[in-house]
């Protein structure tokens, strides 16, 4: 009889483990030896059952799914199978740091049923010394990546994201953003990224709109378009835009079926503010509701400004209404005022 | 729109490795087998993405790499390190010559098909 694949589950949910240990049992070829409810007990039985492959959640207690991938790579180098949401930067990191392949759960989990069975299968294939390998240099590269920067002759005009500035806007918005942008010099030392409430379909004729009053490069960013000084990116329909560190661009679809603010402010700001910290500047500009005022308590949390369009140049008093009353706003301006002061702050 | 990627590579089994990789996901790369090759199809071509080897017949991977980081035209293409090499003077040459990512010779699969993905904005 051909040798099972054994599988050691890492999750600390038992609803989740018991799915999964039904979902991967429905296989013959497959034998569950092993379950743990966090990090540290999976790296534990993973050492004494040598599974073949292991599936581990990320966000668990006492060590997470992260940690717990390094750590078994270094010491029992296994095919390991990410298993848990959705949040890209994670599922990278997991990648980088050794975990072979990832699935991402929804609530319907027999979704994944058939995924998750062909991926273990070839999980099981793999020889993990290999990974073993990457994985290690995986972890130097991510290091490096962050303190060795490109050291070459730099030009005058050299596009390094320095600082991000994150606009929430929505009725009124493109008269204002006209305004605004047309203020900005060619050389602005920083990168731009806006979120405009509107209907479908007329983002990227706002984009074209404004270019012709704009020095600065505008446009509808994809998943993947990295965000420099001198650029401004507005958000696609239907999709939430965040930023990673690297100034990358991540576009994700809202899968909560009650979240109807599609993109959010809050979302690009909270992500703006996570990645850059004290180099990051929100604006929350005329419109209606309060999308975004969450997000700009996160980019004061993370050291960053705050600024929002007075009551008097706002087409409606919503959005910054609902951030200035709040307190977490550093300053309130006029419509035709916000250009300068955004030129002050990036030149600081 | 279909994406464009450049592979600087001048072992011919490497390259092959590569390529098949990509064409099982339907990317198809261009190979340049020289640093200066390399150099003028990118300028042709101007791909995505450049797959780059450090060690080169004619000049060095990191030599390629930071005239393509400092290029007018090709700076903001992304620069992937493919190489043998896994000690960290040799990763800190290459960032520090521009590079956006390093990986390591010969490439699992999964993980080089995964970050070209994410690179070229694909979903998987």
């Amino acid at each position: 009889m051909e040798k099972k694949i054994r599988v050691l589950i890492i999750d600390d949910s038992a609803l989740m483990r018991e799915a999964l240990r039904a979902i991967l049992t429905s296989d013959e070829k497959v034998e569950v030896v092993g379950l743990a409810k966090n990090g540290q007990e999976g790296l534990e039985k993973a050492k004494i059952l040598k599974p073949d492959v292991i599936t581990i959640d990320i966000n668990m207690p006492v060590m997470n799914g992260l940690e717990a991938t390094q750590l078994i790579m270094s010491e029992v180098p296994t095919s390991i199978i990410v298993v848990s949401g959705m949040d890209p930067k994670v599922v990278v990191k997991a990648l980088a740091i050794g975990a072979m392949d990832f699935v991402v759960v929804s609530d319907n989990i027999e979704e994944i049923s058939a995924s998750l069975i062909e991926k273990v299968t070839i999980a099981s294939r793999v020889r993990p010394m290999r990974l073993m390998r990457q994985a290690a240099v995986s972890a130097k590269v991510l290091e490096l990546k962050k303190t060795v920067s490109f050291q070459g002759e730099r030009r005058v005009d050299d596009k390094a994201l320095s600082r991000v500035v994150a606009i929430g806007i929505s009725t009124g918005g493109p008269q204002a953003l006209h305004v605004l942008l047309s203020q900005l010099p060619k050389d602005f030392p920083a990168g731009i990224l806006i979120v405009q409430h509107m209907s479908a379909g007329f983002i990227q004729g706002l984009a074209e709109w404004l270019q012709q009053i704009c020095p600065l490069t505008i446009k509808v960013p994809g998943s993947g378009d990295v965000l420099r000084n001198g650029y401004v990116y507005l958000a696609p329909d239907n999709v939430h835009m965040t930023i990673t560190p690297e100034g990358v661009i991540e576009l994700r679809e809202e899968t909560e079926k009650k979240v109807f603010l599609v993109p959010s402010a809050d979302v690009l700001f909270k992500s703006v503010a996570e990645s850059y910290g004290t180099r990051a500047i929100g604006l929350l500009m005329t419109g209606m509701g309060h999308d975004g005022v969450e997000g700009m308590k996160q980019i004061k949390r993370c050291g960053g400004q705050a600024l929002a369009q007075d009551e008097a140049s706002s087409v409606v008093f919503g959005m910054n209404k609902s951030a200035i009353d709040c307190q977490c706003v550093d300053k309130v301006l006029a419509l035709e005022k916000i250009g300068q002061e955004l030129i002050n702050l990036v030149s600081a | 729109m279909s994406k464009k990627i450049l592979l600087i590579e001048d072992s011919k089994t490497d390259a092959q490795i590569v390529k098949d990789l990509l064409k099982a996901e339907g990317l198809v790369a261009e190979v340049a087998t020289t640093g200066k090759e390399g150099l003028l199809q990118a300028r042709a071509m101007m791909p995505d993405l450049i797959i780059l080897d450090l060690i080169l017949p004619d000049i060095s991977g990191f030599e390629v790499c930071a005239k393509i980081k400092k290029d007018a035209i090709l700076k903001n293409t992304i620069v992937v390190v493919l190489s043998i090499k896994s000690d960290v003077e040799i990763i800190s040459e290459a960032f520090r010559q521009g590079a956006d990512d390093y990986v390591v010779k010969p490439p699992y699969p999964e993980f080089l098909i995964k970050k070209i993905k994410l690179y070229l904005g694909l979903r998987s």
